[in-house]
């Protein structure tokens, strides 16, 4: 099986390959065996392509034409997804993380403006699949859930017909299998009294409970890859754990990859591989979590993580807040998107525009910043800027 | 938890209590549901609030934080109770007597956006309190205007004409700051004041508050869902789950030493931006039960790790454990687990002795046993 193909396949089931194919599933496919399979077939996924990621994102521009000027949403972002990893898109609102994600699963408003970039999905570049192909790709082969259960439900259509209403589209199973389906996911998800649920409708749930019917919806067709838009953001930070913990063991058990996108450091600092820090629609820093942690190179990282309250700080610690406001996306600066807002910036950030570029000394982080933080050049930068009292861009400095 | 009981009020007769300047005692707020049911949004909250703290109360959505916030202001009127301010009882003011009180207590609101009048100017917004209260010397209200958006850190000469419209999030709350500084409040309510805003602006807007607390004396209710952001600006904190009140105590050291069992499963579920931090591993199970029939006894005990028969037909008094530490539990943590049988089997024996003698002196039958869920 070619690499290329090995996607269509679980849709068409034409040929004998060992993934399981939609067709021939049994109807009574429980899901253990239904996770060792599919480990099988991703185990031969990975033999063919042994150096090749799951997700690659090259380039992706995605702009919008609004009444004020062409919005970058998102500008030149790159970055690739392994096999059953999780990468977490850190950034605040305006900062391109869900466009990035709407852009890869083709849900964007009608007023985009211009569109380029790659995005590949096992070796085959997704953008330019026939309204046949994708039928059965979007929902099959990556799923996504969104912020606000309570608006992504039908609210008049039951939480049963709309879980099963995948599986029969997609995997054209039977009314009753597809039925048993449905009540095994939502065991999978923790929802107590499953039975009963599948004949409820949204809004007798609660919202932890309707974000556990999402994911079981967006699980129903096992996808290789699921994208989670701020999933727990309208939820309390213990419903918040819940669903986390959940993402989690469902992760390690049917073998997903995961993009998670959230404006909290806290949620992906324990979740994600990998982290990409996005500002004004590009990423500017991108690193494993243990090394992004570990030592922040991007000011706007840092100072993004020195703006959160810390529980283990005493009450009344003066926080270190970011000055400004994030940039127009219609008229983005000249030079680093950051600058204006940045306590290292020099002349040099006003006029020219950072790439994001591979560390020197680990090459598994790379960031957009000509005086990185805690190198010799951004401590000068940041000196320089202290002794002058202010930065190049005119935000005021003490000298403390 | 429950939290009946009043231990943590301030005697009369302590030093302390010329320093209360709101006390809220046993605020019941229902709200009428369909079918002649009750929501129980508040039931039996006390506190007191002393002069130029911060009091933060802090629960998950649904357990009348906001509520409690909006009945000290009149807004929702409570059921019963009684909300004293600078020695009047507002329960019992209202038309103009109750609007004049209420220009000494402000409130801040959440969605920055959605509290401003998107059709009127930032300056007539501002000006608008001055206005009502006659104070519109020209010249005069004017100038106040200036100096207070100067404060919030708004030019006045660039926002003044213009429309909410035109600011982002950040913008607009500090506007909204400014409306609620400018008739020289006493106290002020914030009801999740940064939980709509992005974490680098929030953080502006902490920093905000805390400024105008310490150049107005400003005392403050500071209500938010995020316990970070909450220990952050509050000297006292209170923790309330479905109505009721489980823990109130010094910020510091309730974060430090949480006594109640529901406060250590917040704490614990905070996600913290450190990969090293280990992630806890039990999480609180289950939802919110419904205000509408909510659980005997302590509140809680449907979710809590610890409850036993007792909770669920006793409800646990508040009392002070550590000095000004408060919490409403039978079996707070400063019981080691291990040693939680043996004081089950005393507070068990103490409440069935409790009971036979309210058994002896009245002839009810004890409350039922419910089952436990």
């Amino acid at each position: 099986m070619t690499k290329t193909d090995s996607w269509v396949g679980q849709v068409t089931a034409s040929s004998d390959q060992d993934i399981p194919s939609a067709s021939t599933m049994p109807s009574d496919f429980d899901l253990t065996s239904a996770s060792s399979e599919s480990e099988l077939g991703m185990a031969q996924d990975a033999a063919d392509s042994t150096t090749a990621p799951l997700l690659q994102v090259r380039n992706l521009e995605t702009h919008f034409t609004t009444g004020r000027g062409t919005l970058k949403a998102v500008d030149n972002t790159s970055f690739e997804l392994d096999y059953g990893k999780t990468i977490g898109i850190v950034g605040e609102s305006g900062s391109g993380k869900s466009v990035t994600v709407r852009s890869i699963m083709r849900i964007l408003p009608h007023n985009v403006g211009h569109q380029s970039g790659d995005i590949i999905f096992e070796g085959r570049d997704i953008q330019n699949l026939s309204s046949e192909e994708a039928k059965h790709f979007w929902g099959v082969e990556m799923a996504m859930i969104f912020q606000d259960p309570m608006t992504s439900l039908n609210p008049v259509v039951k939480i049963g017909r709309q879980i099963t209403e995948s599986l029969q589209y997609h995997l054209n199973q039977s009314k009753e299998a597809a039925r048993q389906r449905a009540l095994e996911l939502l065991q999978l998800v923790g929802i107590p009294e499953a039975e009963r649920r599948l004949g409820e409708y949204p809004h007798q749930l609660s919202g932890g409970m309707c974000q556990r019917v999402t994911i079981a919806i967006a699980l129903a067709c096992r996808p290789k890859l699921l994208i989670a838009d701020e999933p727990t953001t309208a939820l309390d930070v213990t419903v918040q754990k819940q669903i986390l913990d959940l993402l989690d063991d469902l992760q390690q058990d049917q073998k997903m990859a995961m993009v998670l996108i959230t404006h909290d450091l806290g949620v992906v600092a324990g979740r994600a591989n990998e982290i990409a820090v996005m500002y004004a629609g590009r990423i500017v820093e991108k690193a494993p979590t243990q090394d992004l942690f570990a030592s922040m190179r991007h000011p706007y990282t840092q100072a993004l993580f020195e703006s959160i309250p810390k529980v283990e700080h005493p009450s009344h610690t003066r926080l270190r807040a970011i000055t400004g406001q994030p940039p127009d996306l219609t008229a983005l600066p000249e030079g680093c998107s950051f600058a204006p807002r940045c306590r290292y910036a020099r002349p040099r950030c006003l006029t020219e525009q950072p790439t994001l570029d591979p560390d020197e000394v680990n090459p598994l982080r790379s960031y957009a910043c000509f005086y990185p933080v805690g190198t010799p050049a951004g401590e000068e930068a940041l000196a320089a800027n202290k002794a002058e009292g202010k930065t190049a861009a005119g935000v005021k400095l003490s000298s403390d | 938890m429950a939290g009946s009981g009043k231990a943590h009020l301030i005697p009369q007769d302590s030093p302390q209590a010329e320093d209360i300047i709101l006390r809220v005692e046993d605020l019941v707020v229902e709200f009428r549901a369909s079918g002649g049911k009750k929501v129980h949004a508040v039931s039996g909250i006390s506190f007191d609030v002393l002069e130029g703290e911060t009091l933060g109360l802090v629960g998950e959505s649904g357990c009348g934080k906001s509520t409690t916030g909006r009945a000290i202001m009149q807004l929702n009127r409570p059921t019963s109770g009684s909300v004293v301010f600078e020695d009047a009882d507002l329960t019992k003011l209202d038309g103009e007597e109750l609007r004049r009180v209420r220009t000494r207590l402000q409130m801040i609101f959440q969605d920055p956006i959605s509290s401003l009048n998107p059709r009127r100017k930032v300056k007539d917004i501002v000006r608008e309190g001055l206005a009502i209260w006659q104070q519109n010397l020209k010249g005069i209200s004017s100038e106040r205007v200036d100096e207070i958006l100067q404060s919030v850190g708004l030019n006045p000469d660039m926002v003044g004409n213009r429309r909410p419209y035109e600011f982002s999030g950040g913008q607009c709350q500090r506007i909204c700051v400014a409306r609620a500084l400018v008739l020289d409040p006493k106290v002020i309510i914030c009801d999740e004041p940064v939980s709509a805003l992005d974490v680098s602006v929030q953080a502006q807007i902490l920093n905000l508050l805390e400024d105008m607390k310490k150049r107005y004396g400003l005392t403050l209710i500071f209500i938010a869902h995020d316990l970070a952001v909450v220990k952050n600006v509050s000297d006292r904190v209170c923790v309330m789950y479905l109505g009721k009140m489980c823990e109130i105590g010094p910020a510091d050291e309730l974060y430090e030493q949480p006594l109640h069992p529901y406060t250590e499963a917040l704490l614990n579920s905070i996600p913290h931006p450190d990969p090293t931090h280990p992630v806890a591993e039990d999480a609180l199970e289950g939802d919110l039960p419904s205000p509408i029939d909510p659980p005997s006894g302590c509140r809680f005990r449907t979710r809590c790790p610890r409850a036993q028969d007792l909770c669920a037909y006793e409800e646990p008094e508040i009392r002070e454990l550590v000095p000004n530490h408060y919490v409403a539990c039978h079996f707070p943590l400063t019981i080691a687990s291990e040693s939680l049988d043996e004081a089950v089997a005393a507070a068990t024996a103490e409440a069935k002795l409790s009971a036979a003698a309210a058994a002896a002196a009245d002839p009810l039958p004890p409350p039922p046993v419910p089952a436990s869920n």
